[in-house]
């Protein structure tokens, strides 16, 4: 199922002119994995923070479950989901970031160049961090359900490695909040409102450009069948590999 | 592209904020989690004072023999669950992952005391596992150290109240079984039967010993000159040999001069006299003699305390 061939598929084209109304730029799923994901990092901290493993343990598999399902809308979702979209090459950003800095005027209706590998780089970083927390214990009682399957002493060290992965992504989200603060107080270029509500003003996107927007039941049926995948791989952990 | 109007920020503005944000932020995370910033002084070698303890200080004597046994297994050289070794004064004074847990002065609010006290049922119970728990004399050590001030030089006498330390443990040296047991193999048979004819009277001193101790005292007056004669073939072996209440004479000087390995030898009460000691000439490894209640003379027993025998004998 593609939106090539999905006949339910949405197309929005940004107005050549620059009307008041806004653009639709990104779709649900996105937004809904965005702002689940800030609520799961949240409470993945505080409960990881309080020893609260058994919430911290549930947290993580659901922000597993979400990346991995971003990750397959990377590739069947909708325009602005897609790697495809937003993954430029290194002249690509590097030009971006010079024309930021001559001010130039420089419109994308989704992620720009440098963000797009911003999201790359948080999407490895966190699916690593999941998977690694599979394998690793709290040093005390708890042990991720993969923790079994490996030596206690690979156990300790990639425990050491989740806690540090953490300090990356949270160094990551500061620099992610930092960008935001730019274009939001000196480009003047709103980008948390747009993640919310969905839109952009036409005069941010660029003029004519034809965004595809992928049925919402794809997006349920993705995240269905990573959920499966995943539950299932945790419920037979042991089994599998006795 | 603003929507509001408002002014933009300028660049120069803008890192300003971020700057003390960032600040803001690594202050925070500093506050939330001391012991990053500790590691990272430790790491850097920038001095951080690495506290040592006096070796007759109530942690050396009291505390840090519990902490060793209980505690570092986990929190040790091979281990540091929580990133926390409990090994070396210098260690627990610097603390694991979520920063110190000791507070000197403050046992309530150290986690190396307050975590002793949790249920079983608490994960964050120490020790953690299936480890028993302390007993209540160490966790009132740990307590009491706490509540001195934590510090590795006061005196053992300085802390009032604090349990008596527990008996210092039996501690069986190894040995080569071996090496034993070859060296008894020649033993053997002699040992059986004269066990069998003398119950209970011959024994090895040891479990890792091929020497003998004799104990005829037991056997009484029924005991004799020719009864000594027949531990013969073990005369080799016996280093101790109890005489006591026996009625062994002088004429067993002979039978007692082939005890060449003798080192504690016991006569009380029995009617030998000076002739009998003219054998200790031939016990070289003889140290300890009592001859209570005999016919030695006192002559002889300086004699033999001059060439630096421990005699006792009824004037003791």
């Amino acid at each position: 199922m593609t939106p090539e061939t999905d006949e339910i598929a949405q197309t929005e084209v940004a107005p050549a002119a620059a009307p008041p109304e806004g653009v639709r730029v990104w779709d649900l799923p996105v937004r809904l994995f965005h702002w689940l994901l800030v609520l799961l990092i949240v409470s993945l901290w505080i409960t990881a923070i309080r020893g609260w493993m058994t919430v911290h343990y549930i947290a993580g598999v659901s922000t597993l479950v979400l990346v991995l399902f971003r990750v397959t809308w990377g590739f069947f979702g909708s325009t602005t989901a897609r790697f495809s979209d937003f993954l430029a090459g290194p002249r690509h950003v590097l030009a971006y970031l010079r024309g930021l800095r001559g001010g130039e005027d420089q419109r994308h209706a989704g992620h720009n160049p440098a963000g797009g590998w911003m999201v790359l780089t948080f999407l490895l970083l966190i699916l690593a961090q999941a998977t690694i927390g599979l394998f690793a214990n709290d040093e005390f009682a708890f042990k991720g359900p993969f923790a079994e399957w490996i030596s206690g002493k690979r156990s300790d060290l990639l425990t050491r490695i989740h806690v540090f992965l953490f300090d990356a992504i949270l160094v990551c989200i500061w620099l992610h909040l930092c960008a935001i603060t730019f274009y939001v107080k000196v480009k003047r270029d709103d980008l948390v409102r747009p993640m919310l509500n969905g839109s952009r003003t036409a005069a941010q996107v660029p003029k004519g450009q034809r965004l595809e927007f992928a049925p919402a039941r794809r997006a349920l049926f993705l995240l269905l069948a990573v959920t499966i995948v995943i539950v299932l791989l945790i419920v037979n952990a042991r089994r599998m590999f006795e | 592209m603003s929507r509001d109007g408002a002014e933009a920020w300028s660049v120069k503005r803008y890192l300003l904020v971020v700057l003390l944000a960032t600040l803001a932020a690594l202050g925070t995370v500093a506050w939330a989690r001391p012991s990053m910033f500790t590691s990272i002084v430790v790491v850097a070698g920038l001095g951080y004072h690495r506290e040592s303890a006096l070796p007759d200080s109530f942690y050396s004597v009291r505390v840090a023999p519990i902490l060793e046994e209980q505690c570092a297994g986990c929190h040790g050289p091979r281990l540091q669950r929580a990133r926390l070794r409990l090994d070396t004064l210098g260690d627990v004074k610097l603390g694991g992952k979520n920063g110190a847990v000791v507070k000197a002065g403050h046992p309530q609010e150290s986690e190396l005391f307050t975590r002793l006290l949790l249920p079983k049922s608490d994960k964050r119970a120490m020790p953690a596992g299936n480890k028993p728990p302390l007993s209540p004399d160490e966790i009132k050590v740990i307590e009491l150290w706490i509540a001195s001030g934590a510090s590795g030089r006061t005196a053992v006498a300085a802390i009032a109240g604090a349990p008596p330390p527990p008996p210092a443990p039996i501690v069986i040296a190894n040995f080569d079984a071996e090496a034993v047991a070859r060296a008894r193999a020649p033993l053997k048979d002699a040992l059986e039967s004269l066990s069998a004819r003398y119950p209970g009277a011959i024994a090895y001193l040891s479990r890792d010993s091929a020497d003998l101790s004799v104990d005829a005292q037991r056997l009484g007056a029924a005991f004799t000159d020719a009864n000594l004669a027949e531990l013969a073939p073990l005369a080799a072996a016996v280093t101790r040999l109890d005489l006591s209440n026996t009625a062994v004479t002088d004429g067993a000087t002979a039978t007692l001069a082939a005890f060449e390995r003798l080192e504690t030898l016991r006569l009380n009460e029995t009617k030998v006299g000076d002739e009998l000691l003219s054998a200790t000439a031939n016990l070289r490894n003889l140290q300890s003699l009592t001859v209570i209640g005999t016919r030695v003379t006192p002559d002889r027993v300086a004699q033999l305390r001059q060439k630096g025998l421990r005699v006792h004998d009824a004037r003791d």
